[in-house]
């Protein structure tokens, strides 16, 4: 899937602010790409404008995003029907928010199943306790029968996790699916993910604010800031080698085992909201290392070698050596 | 869930006993000499007298009380003053058409209600969503006894499509009698295949019907909107959305399963309230229901009818909020009864 020059703003009482302008966002087939940044750089939207699922006051002004050679923008709203949750799936934030909670969770699930595989419903309910025994759900039959609230955050998921994956499908929108829940649990849903990579042929989104996370399945990450991708490459190269100095002061603020106590380095400011587009680089009035050229000229993403683009006129990523470590979230 | 349905009603009896003590007392305070009426106008002192004695009007009233509630316990509901007929008998007769209008106009205000209330909630801010909330502000503001007078000048003046009142034209009811099953009109014809009369009270049956229907109807309208609106907004509803399920399923099914509560409430308090307040629609389209009668023994005094028609309004409300309690507990499985 290859998304170009997206742009997308959202109309308020203050005027039409520029939710998205996204220049460069590809995921390769079969892959587990981490798309990271502060809360309001866009993470979200992206999935929901790939799905088409923006709210009213948003509107796509401009741009293609191509998934299997077909630009989903040009779609029709019955055409993107057959898409959504069948070739293109989702796994949302808040799993006690995500299901009805006046319909057993097999009611939607099965449902669904029925209609994208156009199977009887007695076949669909068989696939979806198939399913349910994929994701480790204990008597999947019981579960399917089970109202939402008598399932805990982590069954939830997992029903999320497997209505997901029931229809097979090619990318898998993972927004922030274990935000939301204790960090043993966490660690139990991804450990679950990685489990079920040898089932899934699918790319998968990993959207996150938690560089733990991404370190530990994606294969590549994705850095948003401002609507736009400042830095995309392989997890190693990002790690070792920021580019960007956001994605480097990203990394400090991770506490590390060892090091001597003291107050976290934060990144001061917050993430810009954009009601007048600017010419210049986003990240301008709280980068440590910019220069002239930042404040009227936006940078374009550079290709540094294997596949790792950054977009900025300084490209090494160091930052002045006065910093030291952070917490991981961003 | 059988164990919750018993303590409610034991609750209710409470409440019911509670309602004939202020009825009865309040009823009381209103100065008025229903001896005389019981007696007629032409009686002497003597025989009013002796009348206030029969009745046990000379009693005080707490000996006048005990001696009411313990022939309610009998299933005694009294005598009414005005048609010396036994109460339960009156209400007997004068219920069957109010449960007819009433029901027919609830049945109306949910079947337009509901669909508009959610209509309304998906085109927000659209077109039909303003013109639905004009209608039911409209619906819930006019008085009823001037929109029942603008309907008969409408349908009976000008397009002699509909009649004026009552139940049944003089000449059908007299030339096909209906055997009495149920006490409604439509019902009864229906079960004896009598079209002539079916197709009559149904007939008459129209503008009272769409006259009581117009309150209820605006309630349901705004309260189906306003929590359609909360339930489109929440998190599920856009995960059906991205698992490609059709918009028409989502409102009618996911939606409206959640945010039908309130509606529920609704319907089935102002069902209650219809019963007994629909006096003036009553009045106006010479319906013989039990707000008529009620009407009439609160202007004469008669207490037992007074009481009569009370106790059986309180125990409706009951009954009712019962029903939308156990329906809520059906319909949302995290409602816990017991």
């Amino acid at each position: 899937m290859q998304i170009r020059n997206l742009k997308v703003a959202f109309r308020t009482y203050g005027g039409r602010v520029q939710a998205l302008d996204l220049h460069r966002l590809d995921v390769r087939p079969g892959e587990i790409l981490g798309l990271v940044g502060e809360t309001g750089s866009g993470k979200s939207m992206t999935a929901l404008s790939i799905l088409r699922l923006l709210d009213r006051k948003a509107e796509v002004q401009s741009g293609e995003i191509i998934f299997q050679g077909e630009d989903l923008l040009k779609k029709t709203e019955v055409e993107m029907r057959t898409i959504r949750g069948r070739r293109i799936t989702m796994v949302f934030q808040d799993p006690m928010s995500s299901l009805n909670p006046v319909f057993p969770v097999g009611e939607p699930l099965v449902r669904i199943i029925a209609a994208h595989e156009k199977v009887s419903f007695r076949a669909a309910r068989q696939r979806a306790i198939d399913m349910l025994a994929l994701v480790r759900l204990p008597s999947p039959e019981k579960v399917l029968s089970a109202y939402p609230h008598e399932l805990s955050g982590g069954m939830r998921q997992r029903v999320m996790i497997a209505m997901a994956l029931s229809s097979n499908p090619d990318l898998l929108l993972a927004d922030e699916p274990t935000t939301a829940l204790d960090v043993t649990i966490q660690a139990q849903i991804l450990r679950l993910i990685e489990e079920l990579r040898a089932h899934i042929n699918a790319s998968i989104v990993f959207i996150t604010h938690n560089l733990g996370v991404v370190a530990r399945i994606a294969d590549r990450v994705a850095v948003m800031y401002a609507g736009d991708v400042v830095e995309i490459g392989s997890t190693a190269d990002i790690f070792r080698n920021p580019g960007h100095p956001y994605t480097a002061l990203l990394l400090q603020a991770i506490p590390r085992l060892g090091q001597k106590r003291g107050t976290l380095p934060v990144i001061e400011g917050t993430v810009p909201v954009v009601t007048h587009p600017q010419p210049g680089c986003y990240f301008y009035p709280r980068c440590p290392v910019r220069i002239e050229r930042c404040r009227v000229e936006r940078p374009e993403a550079k290709d540094l070698g294997d596949g790792h683009w950054v977009a900025c006129w300084k490209q090494d990523g160091r930052l002045p050596p006065d910093n030291s470590e952070g917490n991981g979230e961003v | 869930m059988l164990r919750y349905i018993v303590r409610r009603l034991a609750l209710g009896l409470v409440v019911l006993w509670g309602t004939t003590m202020v009825t009865f007392f309040v009823a009381r305070v209103v100065p008025s000499d229903p001896a005389a009426r019981w007696v007629g106008p032409r009686a002497t002192v003597e025989e009013i007298a002796r009348a206030r004695q029969e009745l046990g009007l000379d009693k005080p009233l707490y000996v006048q009380y005990i001696r009411y509630m313990s022939d309610l316990l009998h299933g005694n509901w009294g005598t009414s003053f005005v048609t010396h007929q036994p109460v339960l008998k009156d209400i007997a007769t004068y219920l069957p058409a109010s449960l007819e209008l009433v029901i027919s106009g609830i049945i109306l205000a949910i079947i337009i209600g509901v669909p508009l209330g959610v209509i309304s909630a998906t085109h927000k801010g659209g077109l039909i969503d303003h013109l639905s909330r004009t209608f039911s502000i409209g619906a819930v503001s006019l008085p009823t006894f001037w929109m029942a007078m603008i309907l008969q000048l409408i349908f009976f003046g000008h397009l002699h499509l509909l009649p004026v009142g009552g139940r049944l034209d003089m000449s059908i009811q007299l030339a096909y009698p209906v055997r009495r099953i149920t006490g409604s009109y439509v019902l009864d014809s229906l079960l004896e295949g009598n079209w002539t009369v079916f197709g009559n009270s149904l007939l008459h049956l129209v503008l009272p019907a769409v006259t009581l229907a117009a309150y209820p109807l605006g309630l349901i309208t705004r309260m189906t909107r306003s929590s359609m609106l909360e339930v489109l907004n929440e998190d599920y509803i856009r995960v059906a959305r991205a698992y490609g399920v059709s918009e028409r399923r989502i409102t009618y099914w996911y939606a409206l399963k959640n945010a039908i509560g309130p509606t529920v409430t609704v319907v089935a308090l102002t069902f209650a309230y219809s019963l007994a307040g629909t006096f003036l629609i009553e009045a106006v389209f010479n319906w013989p229901g039990l707000g008529q009668y009620a009407a009439n023994a609160v202007i004469s005094g008669d207490y037992p009818a007074i009481m009569g028609v009370t106790i059986l309004v309180a125990a409706l409300y009951v009954v009712l909020n019962l029903a939308v309690d156990i329906v809520h507990a059906l319909v949302d499985p995290r409602i816990k009864t017991g």
